[in-house]
């Protein structure tokens, strides 16, 4: 019967990585949107050195995270996740901020679907 | 490209791993449950080799799920002898002292036909050289021939983890009653049994290591009745 120790353990094992993993993603995807929010905040309201440095800091934190996000989930959003980041720091100009608010946007709900497509049933 | 090597590699390993801690429970060929899970890993295995884009884990996770699902899954029909006939089928005699049973073929739904070519596979042309086939739950046919020069005819299981095979009962013309007369005499009761075949005149019992009362007279587990 030490084959059914081995599935206990294995199940133990798997539901701890799952958890691991699930906290890991949802974590990370809440920081990075808290911060991309945070960033926004600070073009919007005119400090917009700080809000460029603030959205180099994600683009650097996004890209070490890249790499454990791509052994959970789709690759594809993670790339397009990417590509969205990287205009961010151009647009925090003041004749851009109207895109700037937007392109934020459209990183929060990529964000999201990456948390979706690891926490989604079905 | 390199990625592809990679994933190869680690799924490859998963699954030889995965099949390792399965093991080989069935001697013969896999049942329907085995079957499903082995289609399943394979299935499985692929599509994180075929598709890039998706993480190693899809893969992985699911793989190692299934592992310990079948372990899990096959010891609670080792330990529940009723789930165990619902997930793997209980074998039917199809032919009976050279007569075919056509009741037990309309139940599995083979034709005449299937189990002729089966049976020309293991070099009988007729039914009538046959004292009884029987087809397997994993859908193998095993055959007795008729016995001659006074041979033994072969045993076949009245009692099997708990299972009364009441078709065998009759293939002798026992019933049920006959069998309980037959384990008290020896102290035991059909729970204690783990195996018990007859041919008609030998009576082969094997009991539970945890049976109570004194082992079985004569030859070991064996008694002429």
């Amino acid at each position: 019967m030490s084959r059914n120790r081995y599935a206990v353990l294995l199940l133990v094992t798997l539901a701890l990585a799952l958890w691991l993993a699930g906290r890991y993603v949802d974590r990370t995807t809440a920081a990075l949107c808290s911060e991309l929010q945070a960033a926004c905040t600070m073009a919007e309201t005119g400090r917009l050195p700080q809000a460029r440095q603030a959205y180099d800091c994600i683009i650097a934190r996004a890209a070490d995270a890249s790499g454990t996000l791509g052994l959970l989930v789709r690759r594809n959003l993670i790339d397009q996740m990417n590509q969205t980041l990287s205009v961010l720091p151009r647009c925090a100009e003041g004749e851009n901020l109207a895109d700037l608010t937007i392109e934020t946007a459209r990183a929060c709900c990529q964000l999201q679907q990456i948390r979706q497509s690891f926490f989604g049933c079905f | 490209m390199l990625a592809s090597v990679f994933r190869t590699v680690v799924v490859y390993v998963a699954v030889i791993t995965a099949m390792r801690l399965m093991g080989k429970r069935q001697l013969g060929e896999l049942q329907p449950a085995e079957l499903v899970t082995t289609f399943l890993i394979s299935n499985v295995a692929s599509i994180c080799i075929d598709e890039p884009d998706l993480p190693l884990s899809a893969s992985i996770v699911p793989i190692f799920l299934l592992t310990a699902l079948e372990i899990l899954n096959s010891t609670l029909a080792w330990f529940c002898p009723r789930y165990a006939r619902l997930l793997f089928g209980k074998p039917v005699t199809v032919i009976v002292r050279g007569e075919m049973q056509q009741q037990a073929l309309q139940e599995l739904r083979i034709t005449a036909s299937d189990v002729m070519e089966a049976l020309r596979g293991k070099e009988y042309f007729s039914p009538a050289e046959l004292l009884w086939a029987t087809v397997e739950p994993n859908g193998s046919i095993s055959t007795a021939p008729m016995p001659q020069n006074g041979k033994a005819p072969p045993m076949l299981p009245l009692l099997l983890d708990g299972t009364l095979y009441r078709e065998n009962l009759a293939f002798w013309g026992v019933d049920a009653a006959w069998l309980d007369a037959c384990l008290t005499e020896r102290q035991l009761q059909q729970r204690d049994v783990l195996l018990l075949l007859y041919n008609g005149k030998d009576l082969l019992i094997v009991p539970r290591k945890n049976a109570k009362g004194p082992p079985p007279k004569g030859r070991p587990g064996k008694d002429a009745v």
